[in-house]
């Protein structure tokens, strides 16, 4: 290493907040986006509470085309769409665009499955005391799919880090950077080593948080 | 008996019927009709084909009481008691709750009779992210009218009105418990709490009963008779047990191939079935015994009076003639100690008539069975 430690300290701090900042933001947005994309899809389903085929189609569709894009591709194609919205191409923020349209469609079909999960019979017992569907979605699917929303979100978080990675590509910066800049294009080893660790320690980071949150809100399955 | 028999049928026959004879105000608001089911068709369709789950349902169900509806599993008793509260749309016919047409409510209206009109199930479908007492109090949330801040102020209400709804089906104490830390028959009980809260004057029970033990069973049909009783809540039940019907209800309809076989009072139809799907519930584990004998095969039914006194030995000892008892029980049917039993007749004709004669002179009730 050519560093000094207090060089090597700056530049994975840096690094290391960019990539939470990309992460942060990008998961906040595709779930502002996603739950309700989500929710629609199950809702329209038939036989469910405002079954509507076309609605479900044209939704279904569009969340398959950008889930079978491969990132780094998506990334590329989205760089007008990038431009239009953050007026930049480069750093942390140009990130952000590409990972929303990424991950918000893989969101949407996690929190899809895990609306799916609650039990039917008691949506039925929700209709047979009058409840409308605002009232079914909000008091009753999303309430009951907590624990497994929770779940999903560690599985969804830890998608969006490992493309944040690929931002080094397009000069986005984060961890991915220093791992592409350092390890691959000059041969430095330990300091893609460095970075894929502290890769390692934010996902499992994430990955607890969201698994305890899950059990922890859980009410099924506890004894006294 | 002849006269019993034809009585029997009269009555059967004027029950859906909506002539009542007026006695006074009282008598009149208890003889109305809260529910009536007329020409009730239900077809769903599936890969092209069609499968008719009800046919033709006429049935009238009086205000106050507790009308059971039994069938075997897929005779389409389960789609018929969604019809009522329009969780299923009929496909032929009209419902009638208070003398109001289902099919002519808007949504809305719709959802507001569903408030007058509890249901529960056979796997409870509570709420498992919520405690007992918001389980409870959710009918009362979904039903609130007025703003938001009104809402937020009626909160208090609405959970003291689930204690006290909690605390009347026995389960004081276990407010902040989760559904899964409680037994089916609690569950069942929390559910029966929520179905009442909006103070309905119906409650559907789908299969209530069919997940519980024996004893917790009973326990529960005891909670809904107290219910019908004391609240003067009207109680539809689906079953496809003859001894919950027995229990606790009034009036009986046995549904059969999307088509109801029969209906009257229960003891008249536990006295003279009159359809074969009918005889064969009745019978219940009976049944199976009647295949036993090569003879002629009768079954007795005994009323009260009749249940007490030692007839079998009596008709033994004037016909001079055995006979072989095949099945036997006693059932409570309507606080009336009502029992059955198969008796396997001699050959000799001449003991047939004797005994057959006996019974006519004591008026106890027989019909043929045939396996």
């Amino acid at each position: 290493m050519s560093m000094s430690l207090k060089e090597l300290l700056a530049l994975f701090s840096k690094e290391t907040l960019a990539t939470l900042y990309m992460v942060s933001i990008s998961t906040l947005i595709s779930y502002a986006i996603g739950i309700p994309l989500g929710v629609i899809l199950v809702v329209t389903e038939e036989g469910s509470i405002a079954p509507n085929k076309i609605i479900h189609g044209i939704l279904g569709f569009f969340t398959n085309i950008f889930r079978t894009i491969p990132f780094l591709i998506l990334l590329v194609m989205v760089l007008p769409i990038t431009k239009a919205l953050v007026h930049t191409t480069l750093g942390p923020k140009a990130i952000i665009p590409p990972l929303v349209i990424a991950s918000a469609p893989y969101i949407a079909r996690m929190v899809e499955s895990s609306l799916k999960e609650v039990d039917s019979g008691v949506i039925e017992a929700a209709k047979s005391m009058g409840s409308d569907s605002f009232q079914i979605i909000f008091k009753v699917l999303l309430p009951e799919a907590r624990p497994s929303l929770y779940v999903g979100a560690a599985i969804c978080m830890t998608s969006i880090l490992s493309y944040s990675a690929m931002a080094g590509f397009v000069g986005g910066g984060g961890l991915g950077a220093i791992a592409l800049n350092y390890g691959y294009y000059r041969y430095q080893t330990d300091m893609m080593l460095i970075a894929v660790v502290v890769l390692v320690v934010i996902v499992q980071l994430v990955q607890e948080f969201w698994m305890r949150l899950a059990k922890y809100s859980d009410k099924r399955g506890k004894l006294n | 008996m002849e006269d019993k028999m034809t009585e029997a049928i009269v009555k059967n026959d004027a029950l859906p019927k909506e002539n009542y004879t007026a006695e006074g105000s009282g008598e009149e608001l208890k003889n109305e009709n809260i529910i009536e089911i007329k020409g009730l068709g239900k077809t769903f369709k599936s890969d092209g084909e069609d499968f008719v789950a009800l046919d033709q349902i006429d049935l009238s169900i009086r205000r106050g009481s507790i009308q059971g509806i039994i069938g075997l599993s897929g005779a389409g008793k389960s789609t018929l008691v969604r019809c009522i509260n329009y969780l299923e749309k009929p496909s032929s016919g009209q419902i009638y709750f208070r003398g109001q047409s289902l099919g002519s409510m808007k949504q809305r209206e719709i959802l507001a009779m569903r408030q007058n009109m509890g249901m529960i199930f056979q796997q409870f479908n509570l709420l498992e992210q919520r405690n007992l007492l918001k389980n409870v109090s959710y009918p009362l949330e979904i039903s609130h009218k007025g703003g938001p801040i009104s809402y937020v102020k009626k909160r208090k209400a609405r959970l003291e009105r689930a204690k006290e709804l909690l605390a009347m089906v026995g389960l004081e104490g276990r407010e902040y418990s989760h559904p899964s830390q409680l037994s089916g028959g609690q569950k069942q009980r929390v559910a029966i709490a929520r179905a009442l809260a909006t103070k309905p004057e119906v409650l559907l029970c789908d299969e209530a009963t069919s997940a519980l033990d024996p004893k917790t069973t009973e326990q529960i049909l005891e909670l809904l008779k107290k219910i019908n009783r004391e609240m003067g809540v009207t109680i539809i039940l689906i079953t496809h047990q003859m001894s919950v019907i027995e229990a606790i209800c009034d009036e009986v309809a046995i549904i059969d191939h999307s088509r109801i076989a029969e209906a009257g009072s229960v003891k008249e139809v536990f006295r003279s079935p009159k359809s074969e799907i009918g005889r064969k519930l009745i019978l219940g584990e009976g049944e199976k015994e009647t295949r036993f004998g090569t003879g002629k095969r009768i079954r007795l039914v005994f009323d009260g009076r009749s249940a007490h006194e030692p007839v079998i030995s009596e008709m033994i000892l004037s016909a001079k003639a055995p006979v072989n008892i095949l099945f036997a029980n006693t059932k409570d049917v309507d606080n009336i100690a009502m029992g059955q039993m198969i008796i396997e007749l001699p050959e000799n004709p001449e003991d047939e008539f004797q005994i057959l004669s006996f019974l006519k002179e004591r008026g106890i009730l027989y019909e043929e069975v045939h396996s």
